[in-house]
């Protein structure tokens, strides 16, 4: 390492240049061979050449034997370097050199793509893009990756679908794994639904099952109560404090746990059918939930002590304790929360026969019965309502409290809402079902459509609105206490009105909210609050802070399904970083040079991730230092400094001047 | 566009009527892309439209519509719908429907609903009427040896009341078409506007309707597509156009002779003439008669096998009300060369005669009687509501 390095550090400016035809991809506009002739007249460069596709075998032999004759660095000028960068750069680690003498240049997308029918131009607009990587890949300093040891550990934060199913894929890696919930009881979202499409799987027994292997597994660490409190370090060496709070209750309250609910004078909503019941400040979620015994609601729990005069087990003291733990990645499995209409959205809070599609499903599972009873009367008639908090309109939807809007598809909601049209008229065949659908209906998944189709055979009555035409819920002295005026697109846009006795609104997904985590992590949300991922195609599941990935529904509304796909690609991405014993960075990372800096610390806060830049004495100076392994590289700091003492590594102010001079210049001038 | 309150509970209504299939239906319009009667200048897009108001429930755009009796029911739409909702059994039930909702005595209705209802009903008139018809044929000259004639003698009904009773039945079957009409004519006048039409354009319109939809009835061809042919054509005998215009004119024919039989022979000796080998066969009126049923039976022959061998999408959703209506037609025909042939073979007097024309009126009197109840009905509120559309439609241009 240390010879090669030295090798390495005494690289000449030798240039080779390559010009990709991209088998007619670019040839067929740009004059490559004219490019690869002219780019011989340019300094440093030793080797030009063009080739029909320099990412093929032949191709990249092309490089190593460029180098065999003396060359030190290179150019391909190709397509898109997110594509074959890393493939050429690998030329250059096989023959055992620096791969970041290499230099991108992407004349495909900028120039033969965008630039078909202009074929001179766009020649001279390669030429001048060559120019520029090859003053480039000139000015290139000795750039070395940094290295960091990884913890051969996992957290999981979120017990629900997601964080259960990423959990149980790390450990049958061997990858052991701290599961935290923040819950008293594990299963999430998923307990609170009762058959689940497209197969009719009862939900809770597809959950207690992985419940089940979660909690055999030794290798998983299951703490429920338990939030993460603080975060430091960077990928493959995380430092983070848990923070448990008491349960209240163990497993020794037994039988008479009944006993222990039933004294409680508490009495506040449950949240687990999302309000149509009550439950105690001691309480089980449902029964059969993991833990099987009860916890104590710390927040209405008055400490009156009654509960723990007629049961064992109960300790109330809900003092939290903290624990520091070191991984080496994390997986976000935080999980959604549905939307919550507003008052007078479609009647909500104004009519209690106004309900959300989650309501209703676990009335239906709490309440199996011959006739559907809401408030005291037999329903007849039910109107389920598509997109409500989903595929907001500007100007016409409501916007949420912090003036945001939900533009996007909650995607899981019409299936689910034509899911909910057939059991209800399987088990009330004599009700009559409509479903008022925005626009379209999205059952686009494996067997989804199926539910359409038998709900249309079902005599189940569809209505189509404009998002810029909600439907209007009038509350009547009628027979049927709502009416719903809709203009409906299916009737040849005449107005209908239908009198109904429930309506439905199928709810959009929120992200659960997670503050604390994102403002720790520096996690990057998008403009509708889920977590982003750095590419929606190459890199799905990781987040843009190296070593996090995102399970399931925090970076997107899924249904079940995708939030398990979701789950156990991030837990194969971490899985992937545990795999290595060294992990190695991206060396294009902020330096600052210590001579020049005066400790004005004006970079500090220019600087977006957390602990990238730090304050440091040296003989007795104060000066800013970069943590390379948490540098991002972005440069937000180069310009803050008003030394110019910061430069970026790879990307250098003196490599931008003669980059910009290169493109400024005439190439017939060269 | 107008505002309409939905009852989700007309299309099991209709669905009573046959279309049973249509809630499979996704309105996706394949139908009206295939209907060679949807190009028509004032933009009729059905059956999907009708379907949708179906759907949803409302009333007054299916009573009041014309389209409904535009559609001769080519099938097309069912043989191509992607959801075998078979929207041509669909139109057919709408109109059954529309048949049903014109009728105000509600019998109709029954008659659709209830395959038990009308088979009973139609046993029970006809052994009412084979009890009760010789107690008023009973004549010096005829025989008399059926039990049940002197069993029905205490009535000691004078047999001319058989032409009474004909026209009284006539009569009723008169008022409850015309009530019929009446109901179907405000129906439409809600969509088509006839309200400026003069008698000049009403007349001119009658003629052309009566002309194109019962002399000649070509929109039958119009559904026979060659261009594109949806489900095959067969030979042009048994084309739907021929079948149904021998099943009509034979109809009309048998009805006329039976008619001038009765306006040009003496009331008083109709039975005695009527069996009076004496009259010649060739006789214009008797000749008539004769090629008017074997052209009915002819049509209605086709109709039977076609339904039968299931030709095509049109002829596999035959209804019992259906099957009723064209069997009546069919014996009406059979009984009455029954008759033609007995009296040409027999006797005058021999029991051959006496119990083939009692079979005859029974079947023909069951036929008129159920006219305005069932498919029947078909024959005036098709014409009819062509009729107000090409005067409105006439006015407007």
């Amino acid at each position: 390492m240390s010879e090669k390095k030295k090798v390495d550090e005494k690289n000449e400016e030798k240039v080779a240049v390559f010009i990709c035809h991209c088998g007619g991809n670019i040839s067929d506009v740009v004059d490559c061979e004219g490019v690869a002739e002219w780019a011989k007249k340019l300094p440093n460069v030793v080797h030009s050449e063009d080739y029909a596709f320099m990412c093929s075998d032949p191709g990249q032999k092309l490089i190593e034997e460029a180098l065999d004759k003396g060359a030190t660095r290179a150019i391909v000028a190709a397509c898109s370097p997110r594509l074959h960068e890393l493939t050429f750069q690998n030329v250059f680690r096989r023959k055992e050199r620096n791969p970041y003498y290499f230099e991108h240049v992407n004349i495909r997308e900028q120039v033969s793509w965008s630039h078909p029918h202009t074929k001179d131009e766009a020649t001279e607009k390669s030429k001048r893009l060559v120019a520029s990587g090859v003053a480039k890949v000139s000015l290139q300093g000795f750039l070395e990756a940094p290295t960091v040891e990884a913890t051969k550990k996992t957290l999981v934060v979120g017990g629900g679908l997601g964080g259960l199913r990423a959990a149980k894929d790390l450990a049958d890696k061997n990858v052991p794994v701290i599961l935290v919930e923040k819950s008293p009881f594990l299963g999430g979202r998923v307990t609170q639904l009762d058959t689940l499409y497209p197969k009719d799987d009862d939900a809770k027994e597809l959950i207690h099952e992985l419940i089940e292997e979660v909690l055999s597994n030794e290798l998983i660490a299951v703490h429920t109560n338990s939030e993460v409190t603080s975060f430091a370090g960077s990928i493959g060496n995380y430092d983070l404090t848990i923070k448990h709070t008491p349960r209240g209750v163990t497993s020794k309250i037994g039988e008479k746990a009944a006993k222990a609910i039933d004294i409680c004078p508490e009495v506040v909503e449950n949240e687990y059918d999302y309000g149509l019941t009550k439950r105690k400040a001691i309480y089980q979620k449902y029964p059969g939930s993991y833990p099987s015994y009860p916890a104590i609601d710390w927040v209405n729990c008055t400490k009156c002590g009654k509960c723990a005069e007629v049961a064992e087990g109960i300790t109330l003291e809900n003092d939290p304790t903290e624990q520091s733990i070191n991984v080496g990645g994390i997986v976000l499995a935080t999980g959604f929360k549905p939307y919550e209409p507003y008052e007078g959205e479609y009647g909500f809070g104004q009519h209690p026969n106004v309900i959300t599609l989650p309501q209703l499903i676990r009335h239906l599972a709490d309440n199996p019965s011959e006739e559907l009873i809401w408030n005291g009367k037999k329903v007849e008639r039910a109107a389920l309502i598509h997109c409500v908090g989903s595929r907001h309109r500007e100007d016409i939807d409501k916007p949420l409290e912090d003036g945001s809007l939900n533009y996007y598809c909650s995607r899981y909601c019409c299936t689910a809402t034509l899911h909910m049209a057939n059991e209800l008229k399987d088990k009330f065949p004599d009700m009559h079902v409509f479903e008022l659908f925005k626009e379209d209906i999205r059952s686009y998944g494996w067997g989804y459509e199926d539910y359409y189709t038998t709900a249309s055979e079902k005599n189940v009555r569809f209505f189509s609105f404009l998002g810029e035409e909600l439907p209007q819920v009038e509350i009547t002295e009628k027979k049927h206490p709502l009416s719903i005026t809709v203009t409906d697109r299916l009737t040849f846009n005449e107005t209908m009105i239908i009198p109904t006795d429930l309506i439905v609104l199928a709810v959009g997904m929120m992200p659960e909210e997670i503050p604390d985590i994102i403002d720790m992590m520096k996690v990057p949300q998008g403009a509708e609050r889920f977590l982003l991922s750095v590419h929606p195609k190459l890199r799905p599941v990781e987040a843009d802070v190296d070593g996090i990935y995102l399970a399931g529904t925090v970076q997107a509304p899924m249904t079940s399904t995708e939030a398990a796909i979701g789950a156990s690609g991030a837990a194969a991405k971490a899985a992937i970083l545990m795999s290595k014993d060294i992990i190695e960075l991206q060396p294009y990372v902020a330096e600052i040079n210590e001579s020049l800096c005066k400790g004005h610390m004006t970079c500090l806060p220019a600087c977006s991730y957390a602990g990238a830049i730090y304050e440091a004495e040296v003989d007795g100076k104060t000066v800013a230092r970069v943590n390379p392994a948490l540098c991002k590289g972005c440069g937000t700091c180069v310009p803050s400094c008003p030394e110019g003492a910061i430069q970026v590594k790879g990307w250098t102010l003196d490599q931008y001047k003669a980059q910009v001079k290169a493109l400024a210049q005439d190439p017939s001038e060269v | 566009m107008s505002t309409y309150e939905i009852n989700p509970d007309l299309l099991i209504e209709i669905q009573k009527y046959g279309a049973f299939d249509v809630s499979k239906c996704y309105n996706c319009g394949t139908c009206t892309a295939t209907c060679n009667l949807t190009s028509d200048k004032d933009g009729e897009a059905f059956p999907r439209k009708f379907i949708r108001y179906a759907q949803v429930g409302v009333e007054e755009k299916l009573l009041s519509s014309k389209e409904i009796w535009l559609c001769a029911y080519c099938s097309d739409c069912s043989a191509t719908c992607p959801r075998q909702a078979e929207p041509g059994e669909f139109m057919a039930a709408v109109r059954r429907y529309t048949i049903a909702k014109n009728d105000v005595t509600g019998f109709s209705s029954l008659l659709y609903k209830s395959k038990l209802f009308a088979s009973l009903f139609v046993l029970a008139l006809g052994i009412f009427l084979w009890f009760f018809i010789p107690t008023m044929i009973h004549h010096p000259d005829l025989p008399a040896t059926d039990p049940n004639v002197e069993f029905f003698n205490f009535f000691r009904i004078d047999f001319h009341f058989i032409h009474i009773a004909g026209l009284i039945l006539a009569g009723i079957v008169g008022l409850f078409t015309a009530i019929g009409m009446i109901r179907m004519f405000l129906q439409l006048k809600k969509v088509t506007s006839v309200g400026d039409v003069s008698i000049g354009t009403w007349f001119k319109q009658l003629i052309s309707t009566v002309y194109s939809e019962l002399v000649i009835q070509t929109r039958f061809n119009d559904c026979d597509d060659e261009v594109t042919p949806v489900q095959p054509i067969g030979s042009w005998y048994t084309s739907k156009w021929i079948m149904h215009l021998t099943l009509f004119w034979g109809f009309a024919g048998l009805f006329a002779a039976t008619g001038l039989n009765y306006m040009f022979k003496d009331p008083s000796n109709l039975i005695v003439n009527l069996f009076d080998v004496e009259v010649p066969i060739w006789s214009p009126i008797r000749l008539l008669g004769t090629l008017s049923g074997i052209a009915m039976m002819y049509g209605a022959s086709i109709a039977i096998i076609k339904r039968l061998k299931k030709d095509n999408k049109y002829f596999e959703n035959g209804t019992f009300t259906d099957w009723l209506f064209l069997g009546m037609l069919f014996f009406t025909g059979l009984t009455g060369f029954f008759v033609e042939i007995s009296v040409y073979t027999f006797d005058a007097g021999s029991d051959w005669i006496y119990y083939s024309l009692l079979l005859h009126i029974i079947v023909a009197a069951e036929l008129l009687f159920l006219a305005p109840f069932n498919k029947f009905a078909h024959a005036i509120y098709r014409p009819l509501a062509i009729w107000m559309h090409n005067a409105a439609s006439a006015e407007s241009n």
